[in-house]
Order: C-alpha cells, then sequence, then structure tokens
C-alpha cells in the first residue's frame, strides 16, 4: 500500500520489473511443459513395454485398449519366466556383472590414480596405451583376443567377460580410468602428504586415504560399469557358446527372432505376431528388471556423484 | 634412492601391471590383427598366414557388394546424429542445471537411457537399425493421430520422421547429458556473481560465460559420440561380426580388415572433430 506514495518514475520502474516477472513466469511454464514433455518421452518406451507385458492376446488385438489393459494377464510373465529360464540365466548374468563391476572400480581407481599422482618414465606411451584402450573398438581386436584366450583354453565360458576388468580393462575400462584420473587430479594433495609423512606407504595412502575421498567418481563407475555389463550382448555372444551359460540379454536377440518367425509361418499371423509382443516385453521387462532396482537405490547417489566426479575433464 | 625415483617407481608400482596386461590384450591383438588384415588363411591356421597386401582392402571395396552399402549407412546415420546428440544433450542439460522445482526428479528420468545404454533392450523399443517398427513407436509419442489426420499423409509422415529421429537422438544422448551437466556444474559460481553485479542478462551470461567455459567439455562429448556410435548395434558391425563368426565361410582376415577400415574412418572422424574443434575451445576453460 506504500506503492501510492511513490514517485512516478519509480512507479514505472516497478511496472516495468512487473511486467519482467510476468514474462520470466510465462518463460518458467514453458519450461516445464518442455520439460514434462521430456519426461514422457524418456519414459514412453519403460512404460510402452510395462503394459504390453500384462496385455492379454485380445488387449492385444482391441484398438480401443491402449494404456489401460483389461486386466493383469501374468501369463506372459510366467511364460517368459520360463523360456528364459530365468534363475539360471539371472544368475550367470549376476555373476559376471558382479566380479566385472568390483574389478572395474578397484583396477580403474588404482590405474587412474597412478596417473594423476605420480610422473615415470614411459607414461607419455602409457597414455596413448589409455587413450587406445577407449578409442579402438572392440570389433577391431575381438579375434586375436579370442585367440588369446582359446590358447590357455578359456575362450568359452564367462571368464573373458569378467577377466580382463579385474585389471582396467574390458567394457569400457579405459574410460572409467579416465574418470578416475580426472577427479584425483582435482583433489587436493595435503591429505596423502599428511598421510605418508606419518609414515603411510604408498599403497595404504591409496586404499585409506584417496579411494575413501572418490565416492562420487566410485558410484559413477559403479552404475554405469552395472548397467554396461548387464546389457552386453555383444561379447558374451562371441565367447559363451553353450546354452546354459547363457546370459539374461542374449537370449531376447533368439526370442524376439523366434516369435517373429513364428508369426511369419502362421500365415495370416496377426494374431500371433500380436500375442507374442506380450510375452516378449514380458521377457524384456523381467530382463531390465535387476538394473532398474539397483539405479532406484543408487540413483540419487550416482546423480550426486556425477556433479562431483570431474567426469568431464575439469 | 632420490625421492623423484621412488616416486617413479611407484608411479609403476600403480601402473606398470595394467601396462604390462595392455600389451597383451590390446596391443598384441591390435598388431595382430593388423597383420591378419594383409593375409590369407588357409583352413584357418594362423601359423600360416600368407601376406596378400591389400587384397582383403580391395574385396571391401571393390568386391564385396554389401559392405560399402552398410558402412556408408552407418557413417551417415553417424554424422547425422552428432550435432543433433550435441545440441539437445546441452539444452538438456542447461535445463536441468537451473534452479527448478522437482530437479532431482526430473534428472533421474532425463538419465534413464543410460540404463538401457546400447543394449539390444532399447533398440527393440526403439528400433533403430535392428528393425524399422519400432519406429512406428517413437513416431506416435510426439505426433497425436489427429494432427497427423489434418496434415495429410505426407506431410505427417516428414514431421513424424523428424520427430522419429529426435526421439532416437534424446535416447542417445543419456551420458552426454550427464557429462555437459558436470561440466556446467564445475563452472565457478563467483563468475556468474561478478556479471550479474556488472548486470548482465541470463541471455548474455549463457553466451559469454556458460558456452566458453564448457568448450572443453563439449569436446570431449564429440569425441565419445563418435566412439559410442561405433559400439552401437549398427549393420556393419553385424556384418563384421557375422563374417568372422557366424555363417558357412568364416573369414577372420576378411572381417579384421573390415574392422580396421572402420576403426581408420573413426579416427579420421575424431581427428576431423579435434581439428576443427579446438580453436574454439576456450584456453581458460581447459587450463581451469
Amino acid at each position: 500500500m506504500k506503492l501510492k506514495d511513490r514517485s512516478t518514475p519509480e512507479k514505472l520502474r516497478l511496472k516495468d520489473k512487473a511486467l519482467r516477472r510476468g514474462g520470466s513466469l510465462i518463460l518458467k511454464i514453458l519450461l516445464y511443459v518442455l520439460l514434462i514433455d521430456l519426461v514422457y518421452i524418456f519414459l514412453f518406451p519403460f512404460l510402452y513395454m510395462l503394459v504390453t507385458s500384462f496385455k492379454s492376446p485380445e488387449d492385444l488385438l482391441d484398438v480401443t485398449i491402449n494404456w489401460i489393459p483389461s486386466g493383469l494377464y501374468v501369463k506372459n510373465y510366467r511364460m517368459s519366466f520360463e523360456i528364459l529360464q530365468y534363475p539360471t540365466r539371472f544368475l550367470n548374468s549376476f555373476l559376471v556383472t558382479f566380479l566385472a563391476t568390483l574389478g572395474h572400480v578397484f583396477s580403474c581407481a588404482y590405474v587412474g590414480y597412478g596417473f594423476a599422482r605420480f610422473k615415470f618414465k614411459g607414461k607419455g606411451f602409457s597414455f596413448v596405451l589409455l587413450l587406445l584402450s577407449i578409442i579402438v573398438p572392440i570389433q577391431t581386436i575381438i579375434i586375436p583376443r579370442y585367440l588369446m584366450f582359446s590358447a590357455i583354453g578359456l575362450s568359452t565360458g564367462s571368464v573373458p567377460l569378467w577377466l580382463p576388468a579385474l585389471f582396467g580393462y574390458g567394457l569400457q575400462g579405459g574410460l572409467f580410468i579416465f574418470i578416475f584420473r580426472q577427479f584425483f587430479l582435482s583433489l587436493p594433495k595435503s591429505l596423502e602428504e599428511a598421510a605418508s609423512i606419518d609414515g603411510c606407504g604408498p599403497l595404504g595412502t591409496f586404499f585409506r586415504i584417496a579411494l575413501p575421498s572418490s565416492r562420487s567418481s566410485v558410484m559413477v563407475v559403479l552404475v554405469l560399469s552395472i548397467v554396461w555389463h548387464w546389457n552386453d550382448y555383444y561379447e558374451p555372444s562371441i565367447y559363451i557358446i553353450d546354452q546354459e551359460k547363457y546370459l539374461l540379454p542374449m537370449m531376447l536377440p533368439d526370442l524376439y527372432s523366434l516369435m517373429n518367425g513364428a508369426a511369419a509361418t502362421a500365415g495370416s499371423g496377426e494374431m500371433e505376431n500380436v500375442f507374442t509382443e506380450g510375452v516378449a516385453m514380458a521377457a524384456t521387462t523381467l530382463t531390465v528388471l535387476p538394473i532398474f532396482i539397483v539405479y532406484m537405490f543408487l540413483q540419487k547417489r550416482f546423480v550426486q556423484g556425477i556433479e562431483k566426479s570431474g567426469i568431464t575433464g575439469e | 634412492m632420490t625421492f623423484s625415483r621412488r616416486k617413479a617407481l611407484t608411479g609403476y608400482l600403480f601402473v606398470g601391471p595394467w601396462l604390462l596386461i595392455g600389451l597383451a590384450m590390446l596391443i598384441y591383438p591390435f598388431v595382430f590383427s593388423l597383420a591378419l588384415s594383409f593375409s590369407e588363411l588357409k583352413n584357418m591356421d594362423f601359423s600360416h598366414m600368407r601376406f596378400v597386401a591389400f587384397q582383403n582392402y580391395k574385396r571391401a571395396f571393390v568386391t564385396d557388394i554389401e559392405f560399402l552399402p552398410l558402412f556408408w549407412d552407418t557413417v551417415s546415420n553417424t554424422l547425422v546424429d552428432l550435432p543433433m546428440i550435441m545440441i539437445t544433450s546441452l539444452l538438456l542439460a542447461i535445463m536441468v542445471s537451473r534452479d527448478i522445482k522437482g530437479q532431482g526428479f526430473f534428472r533421474s528420468i532425463f538419465f534413464l537411457p543410460v540404463l538401457l545404454g546400447t543394449g539390444f533392450v532399447m533398440n527393440q523399443l526403439l528400433g533403430s537399425g535392428v528393425n524399422d517398427s519400432g519406429m512406428e513407436v517413437a513416431r506416435g509419442i510426439l505426433m497425436p493421430q489427429i494432427v497427423q489426420d489434418y496434415l495429410g499423409a505426407q506431410v505427417s509422415e516428414v514431421i513424424a520422421g523428424f520427430f522419429g529421429r529426435i526421439t532416437l537422438v534424446l535416447w542417445k544422448s543419456g551420458v552426454q547429458i550427464i557429462m555437459t551437466l558436470a561440466g556446467i556444474q564445475g563452472i565457478s559460481v563467483s563468475l556468474y556473481e561478478a556479471a550479474r553485479v556488472d548486470g548482465a542478462t541470463e541471455w548474455e551470461m549463457f553466451w559469454k560465460i556458460t558456452l566458453p567455459m564448457i568448450t572443453p567439455v563439449m569436446l570431449l562429448t564429440t569425441v565419445y559420440t563418435i566412439i559410442a556410435s561405433t559400439v552401437e548395434d549398427s549393420k556393419v558391425v553385424n556384418y563384421i561380426v557375422n563374417t568372422a563368426f557366424k555363417g558357412d565361410s568364416v573369414k577372420f582376415e576378411y572381417a579384421a580388415a573390415m574392422g580396421w577400415i572402420y576403426f581408420l574412418f573413426i579416427l579420421l572422424l575424431i581427428g576431423i572433430v579435434f581439428a576443427a574443434m579446438k580453436p574454439f575451445v576456450n584456453r581458460v576453460a581447459e587450463a581451469g
């Protein structure tokens, strides 16, 4: 109410400010509309997958049923659970992912620390090797690697999938080393120097001081490594021949082509094809479910970790 | 033993084992596959490799009618997607870096694609490369049926194709959004405070502070995008793998040659990007 007392130019200024605030309000609304739109785009495939997996064959044919199935058709899950041989394959996948991720977190932090903290002869060459390990696509070197593993009798089975990760190689190992290197470069040395003055050896300093303080980077590497190992089916499809030892994602291409094939041979095929989509989506849901659960638990710290991890080379 | 000498030895303690394994895991396969690509194998016997110069490479470029179209398909996809991924990841990262309500929620949603990464599931759901029926899903997202009817088949086809592409690009931008966001978070707040005191608007601050300061990150993101597109389940990669491991006539040496052509192209692309972007990379930001 004090407004009335103010002089004219002051009033004008305030009006101008209010106008600008109004403008920014519209902008804000637009921003939120856009954000929600984007959320929809990002969620759509997941929702589609989930909804379709609960649709009965009749629901799938019914055009009026789009997002809400007439009931929870659990038979899809029962079928895909059996086709996938879920418990066995889950364990196979879990074992590979667990060992590889554990290996990555420790080995990549270890090597990244070495890169960030010490000067030594051949560091330039080592850095080139690091860049090579990031850039060279696995397809270029897979054949000799396969031959190497077969020379030591390990080419069939899951060992080649996690063994390289223990030494900082394997799926995106180079990238993870790089992430840790960047983090340790940005970490002040003073704490480590104090530890070493107090008589802590280099290994002790790394395990007791450096590694615990790199929790944010560990989080980022942990999540990415879990996700990438769980989803990978290129390398597994080369090394694992025994059906019993198949990993979960490896089943999906077979499943999809099997079902498309069944649809094609069924003449009109429509019924068959649509019917199978529900089962296929149920199988897909079952496959990605574990990493979703992991992400739900780690999500908050993962997002925070990104902010602090120096992932970008600052 | 001098201090610096001991420090160097400690360096080997950390990097040495990795380096040694790298000779076996990386350098040896690297050289071997290069040698393989210039040779001919008889009955898959690796002890008798015959040097045939560029024969395998000639086959890829001249004889093989499948390889080049598939190669070009992947290359053109990468070239089209690259700038789009860069722009969308920058925009999305800026949006979630701002002080908005539900920031954490939006961030965790935007990182969702990372969960599926380049896996088969994502390919099935969005149908990039593997089958086109999934593309229909992506199209429907941004184009309600009514709009499609109104615009007519041809126009809506073009627009739907465009939106479908954007949807795919958004889905491929997961890691890039993370990297860019981390870069934005890394910019010192004092820069913005100083600019605000001097009366700079948001728009000016974006062009004068945010963008210059994240140029090093942008370079890194671009390189990552190129590399990521190689691991992706593209047609050409499938073709190479099938040549090497599946089918009746297993051809290791030919697959190696194709793998090298692919790798050299990626190296070339990274080189070009580096040379083109380097002048724009802010020196201060890089040193910071």
